[in-house]
């Protein structure tokens, strides 16, 4: 082999060599940290806090927002403050909390459903839910989300009860 | 002849660029490595003041009351959770106000709470003096119990209020 074709199959594995640690430099490159990756102890903060939250009536069935919940499957026709039925405060005031929480997270979308698990004694026996600003399909086929689940547990007639809330929140897809 | 001393140009120009390339990746990744290490401190600092007695009733509850002695006890606070962080606590109430509480003047009618409020101070005028370094801000929803003025069979009567917490951490 001459000199110049030793040369040209060095220069040519330099080359390949070159390529190859700039490929791999790029892929590592690429390697980016999750974007949001406090959205899944925001989510359930977020949940824990509604749930907490006070209503604003006194009664024992009506003081917190979970307790609310609760009383909208098991003791429908109750009315806190002797004019609104559980379901109705139960929807309202999740619907209102959602709202203040979306102030701090404006590009996230909210879906927020309570059902009832075993037997139910509510007539309406649907689920509470809300949906904050879109449909909550979209919200929960979106590939961006973060859950949260809780149960409230409660005594009820000297039975346990267990009522199921869920929490989405999915991030708003670009072009959507 | 030749060849050889073209090839051993590139070859030194080669060596030289993969060395660059090397320096700059061992770079991004102190860098990243750096970040993370500063977001971890700022999430654990976070989970450590919500549920720390030393403001919070139970975990993810915090005491007006108790936030209201935290306003002047930053000094302390700072054994506890280190240096260079401060914290807000904002009550989200329907009208949308915000109103300072100060500190050693308990009232419900205020909202938020600035916690280590010198070391917010310091970072502002910092800013504006030659450009404050990164910091870290961590938001979480909480609760605030508040006192109602009413006393029941089982202690005084709380509400809790919706709120958000905010832990800002920095170098």
């Amino acid at each position: 082999m001459t000199e110049r074709g030793q040369a040209n199959i060095v220069m040519m594995i330099l080359v390949l060599f070159l390529v190859f640690g700039m490929f791999i430099f790029l892929l590592a490159l690429l390697q980016k940290p999750p974007e949001h990756p406090m959205d899944n102890m925001y989510v359930h903060s977020m949940l824990l806090s509604i749930m907490r939250s006070d209503t604003g009536y006194p009664e024992e069935n009506c003081k917190t927002v979970a307790d609310a919940v609760a009383c909208a499957f098991f003791e429908p026709y109750y009315k806190c403050g002797d004019n609104v039925p559980c379901y109705d405060l139960a929807s309202s005031i999740m619907q209102e909390l959602v709202n203040r929480y979306r102030s701090s997270k404006k590009n996230r979308l909210y879906y927020i459903e309570a059902s009832p698990e075993g037997r139910v004694v509510s007539w309406m026996g649907k689920a509470v839910e809300i949906s904050l600003p879109k449909s909550n399909e979209y919200i929960k086929n979106s590939l961006q989300k973060s859950t949260a689940e809780e149960k409230i547990q409660k005594l009820f007639k000297g039975e346990p009860i267990t009522v199921k809330v869920k929490l989405y929140m999915a991030e708003i897809e670009a072009g959507k | 002849m030749f060849e050889y001393v073209i090839a051993a140009f590139f070859i030194v120009l080669i060596i030289i660029f993969v060395m660059f390339m090397l320096g700059s990746y061992q770079m991004s990744q102190l860098e990243l490595e750096k970040q993370k290490f500063s977001e971890q401190k700022a999430e654990q600092l976070l989970k450590r003041v919500v549920s720390s007695p030393l403001v919070a009733k139970e975990d993810g509850v915090l005491d007006d009351s108790k936030l209201i002695a935290a306003l002047g006890l930053c000094d302390d606070m700072e054994q506890f959770f280190g240096k260079n962080w401060y914290a807000v606590i904002i009550i989200l109430d329907s009208s949308g106000k915000t109103v300072r509480c100060q500190q050693g003047e308990y009232s419900t009618d205020c909202n938020y709470w600035v916690i280590c409020a010198d070391n917010l101070e310091a970072r502002i005028s910092k800013e504006k003096a030659s450009g404050a370094g990164e910091e870290y801000a961590y938001t979480v929803p909480v609760n605030v119990a508040r006192k109602m003025g009413w006393v029941t069979r089982r202690g005084t009567a709380t509400r809790a209020e919706p709120a958000l917490i905010e832990v800002w951490t920095y170098d």
